[in-house]
């Protein structure tokens, strides 16, 4: 699952995922969304850059 | 201490102070960050998880979460006179029920007192597979954020000096317009700085003159304060309870020397500790 917060400075980031995961899906660039979505500081932008959806994987052997 | 607001909403507030000292704006930035009590659900009985995460994972997802709450009818569990256990005036509960296949949100949370709410409902805390189910009891209690971020209320808090850029007997040779990383500086018949707050202060720009023309300083007594709430009260209100928990750190301190005063025993100061 996408981390509710920022590690580093706190933000409460999980609320935008899953618009940002729809855009990237429907081929926007993700900096840009990013940029919409008002995640300025770079702390933030790596997580969703890097995070790695694996809930649906580990569903499958519950 | 003057204060100017450069910009402010419910989430971010951006402040020029003049006429202080790093050491005040510090003390200010540290009480919004580490003093001011908010909710937060400290711990929760699971009653079932068939999902995917494990309990702690999601005790830990729902404690994250920012509850907006009537601050002044809850007090904090180590001052109440409950002692800790638990008591309506020191926590509420909140309940949790949901079977898959769907998105658990922080909407679904359902609150036993109605002031106590999520601050946002669309928060994502566990994805449920066909058949998995939840059913858990969340607790929420006053906190501050020196024993765990999720009682924070400030998020990205900090200041920087005012800036201050001097030029003088630039030949206009353009080499420090191409340095700024931020692009602030620009030449039209004379070596202008577009932005000064936005001046990050790296001092490109001096070491690209070899004049020594362009000079980055700072006004000592000047300083940007910025801001972020996690949501859990407008930025306004969380200024204030700051300002309102430094007051009460001072009138303590202003109380005991004043007993320590009246006690007159001098020798006793080294002995006395406040617990």
């Amino acid at each position: 699952m996408f981390p509710i917060r920022c590690f580093t400075c706190g933000k409460v980031i999980s609320r935008y995922w899953e618009e940002y995961k729809q855009r990237v899906k429907d081929g926007e660039e993700p900096g840009k969304i990013l940029n919409d979505l008002g995640i300025e500081r770079y702390c933030c932008r790596r997580i969703f850059l890097t995070h790695v959806e694996t809930i649906d994987i580990l569903s499958r052997y519950g | 201490m003057k204060i100017e607001v450069l910009k402010l909403s419910d989430e971010k507030g951006r402040f020029l102070l003049r006429e202080t000292s790093s050491a005040f704006v510090n003390a200010i930035r540290r009480s919004a960050m580490a003093e001011v009590p908010k909710m937060a659900v400290d711990y929760i009985n699971v009653y079932d998880n068939t999902s995917s995460l494990y309990d702690e994972i999601l005790a830990s997802r729902i404690g994250l979460i920012p509850l907006t709450a009537d601050l002044n009818s809850f007090i904090l569990p180590e001052e109440c006179e409950c002692g800790g256990e638990g008591c309506p005036s020191c926590q509420v509960s909140l309940t949790l029920t949901a079977e898959g296949a769907k998105m658990v949100y922080s909407g679904d949370l359902f609150s036993m007192d109605p002031s106590i709410q999520p601050s946002f409902p669309d928060i994502p805390i566990v994805k449920l597979a066909d058949g998995q189910r939840v059913m858990i009891e969340a607790v929420a209690r006053l906190g501050t954020g020196k024993k765990h971020a999720k009682w924070q209320p400030a998020v990205a808090c900090g200041y920087k000096n005012m800036p201050k850029i001097t030029i003088k007997d630039c030949d206009k040779c353009g080499k420090c317009i191409d340095e700024c990383p931020k692009q602030l500086l620009s030449l039209n018949k004379e070596l202008k700085v577009k932005d000064l707050m936005e001046c990050s202060l790296c001092g490109l720009c001096e070491k690209a003159c070899a004049l020594g023309a362009i000079e980055v300083g700072v006004e000592e007594d000047a300083f940007i304060f910025v801001v972020e709430s996690d949501g859990s009260m407008p930025v306004v209100e969380l200024m204030i309870r700051s300002a309102e928990e430094l007051g009460k750190k001072v009138l303590e301190l202003k109380e005991d020397l004043e007993s320590i005063q009246k006690d007159a025993g001098v020798a006793e100061i080294g002995q006395r500790r406040r617990t």
